[in-house]
């Protein structure tokens, strides 16, 4: 019996060391003969719902952790991770009910509050989101959580400078974090920085290869690096500035063509402003789909 | 539980109402440009009303409306036995102000929408969120824009004889 035990507790400490440096093929095979000696034990169904959750396999978590806490309704562990689930599939309502109730289990944890926040920048209450990143930044004014989710607050209100100066306090604190190269990538894209951002998603996924939040970050980058879209750099440059000014220029240049040249110049010159035009509508959703 | 962030443990979210991304700038752009001020604001109106925030922004709509009305009553100077449909469609400079103007006037009202939603719109873009498609929601908005955009200004010509 005490031996079962000493081996349950070593197949734990191996799982969470697996976990750890991301070898989850290898976690599940522990995973699968310690479930079969030791179905009932909640620590390993909590463990088999993580590598389910960051495998993507969702619904499997979900049913895991559901199980978990009708056993034990204060596993605060899965009802966390329960919580990061519903927000992976976009059942913010059950991660806001979920992440509340930690909260006031927890009222002083920042971590929830920065998820808190998270959630409902991610439905666009924004002013909440920006009360509750407050909130986790007050209780902790160096928690990764907090000061991620307070850049990303920032960024959205166009607190450019806030947001650089809360990176700057998270890369002192945690200089080879992944979430600080991560909050340095958004900046970059954010500040049309794509290819400095591109080499950074890559050392990303090369720490972390199972990522696929990684490889979505560089098939998008791919993109708007492609040398098709040389051609609409303007445009992704200024955004919808450059696209205003664009259609205002294209009429006047048009009529200034049909006024004063040749038919057959204002033809040539009015038909290459418009397949400029069709060539930004088109060009994108193509390549996408081709470097899909 | 500190009074102070009981209010933020209220829960915001229905089951019903969840992630509500806005139609797109450009989707904005082409309204204004197509189906002018009146438009525009009909399609502003439908994304502050995703956003559970057009009670708020009710009065910038009301403003904007108003401004409209009132740049239509100061332009709309046609001749007393001047046939309206003629002028409508005539060449004259005050008619050519009218349309021009108010595409110009769309575009504008499209510029103050957009700074008044951006923070939105730069979350969609942080979370790499896909706009709705605008497609129907655009072209009734421009449809019922101009719709209202021409009768309003039938209503100024109007008026503006019994002055």
């Amino acid at each position: 019996m005490e031996e079962n035990g000493k081996k349950h507790i070593d197949d734990v400490q191996k799982l969470y060391y697996l976990i750890e440096r991301n070898r989850y093929e290898m976690a599940e095979n522990i995973l699968g003969s310690a479930l079969a000696k030791d179905p009932d034990s909640l620590e390993l169904q909590y463990i088999s719902a993580f590598i389910d959750k960051e495998a993507d396999r969702l619904y499997d978590a979900e049913k895991t952790l559901t199980h978990i806490l009708s056993k034990d309704p204060n596993h605060f562990g899965a009802k966390y991770l329960l919580a990061q689930v519903c927000n992976d599939k976009e059942d913010f309502a059950q991660a806001e009910r979920l992440i509340i109730d930690l909260i006031r289990d927890f009222p002083r944890e920042p971590q929830y509050f920065a998820i808190y926040a998270h959630i409902m920048m991610q439905t666009m209450n924004l002013d909440k989101a920006g009360k509750l990143a407050a909130e986790a930044l007050r209780l902790d004014p160096e928690h990764p959580g907090a000061l991620t989710t307070s850049i990303l607050c920032a960024l959205s209100r166009g607190q450019n400078v806030k947001a650089k100066e809360q990176f700057s306090d998270l890369v002192r604190n945690y200089p080879d974090a992944a979430f600080s190269a991560h909050s340095l990538y958004i900046i970059l894209v954010e500040n049309k920085k794509y290819r400095a951002a591109g080499r950074i998603a890559r050392e990303l996924l090369r720490n972390n290869p199972n990522d696929t939040d990684y490889v979505e970050m560089i098939k998008s980058l791919r993109l708007v690096t492609h040398p098709a879209m040389l051609p609409l750099y303007p445009l992704q440059r200024w955004g919808w500035h450059a696209s205003a000014v664009m259609w205002v220029l294209f009429i006047i240049a048009a009529r200034m063509a049909s006024n004063y040249l040749s038919d057959v110049q204002a033809f040539i010159i009015t038909f290459s402003l418009l397949g400029y035009i069709a060539y930004s509508w088109i060009a994108p959703p193509v390549l996408k789909r081709l470097l899909k | 539980m500190d009074q102070n962030i009981e209010h933020l443990l209220q829960p915001t979210l229905s089951i019903k109402e969840q992630r509500v991304p806005i139609f797109s700038v450009r989707a904005g752009f082409f309204t204004a440009f197509f189906g002018g001020p009146l438009a525009v604001t009909l399609l502003s109106a439908l994304n502050s009303r995703r956003l559970k925030r057009l009670k708020k922004d009710l009065i910038l709509y009301f403003i904007g409306i108003s401004g409209f009305l009132v740049y239509l009553f100061i332009l709309l100077d046609i001749p007393q036995g001047v046939n309206i449909s003629e002028w409508m469609s005539s060449q004259r400079r005050e008619n050519m102000v009218y349309k021009y103007g108010s595409r110009g006037l769309g575009l504008v009202f499209w510029a103050v929408y957009y700074y008044l939603h951006k923070q939105y719109y730069k979350t969609m873009s942080l979370f790499d969120m896909e706009p709705p498609n605008p497609w129907t929601s655009a072209i009734l908005c421009i449809v019922i824009g101009g719709f209202f955009q021409f009768m309003s200004a039938m209503l100024v010509i109007f008026i503006r004889g019994l002055i």
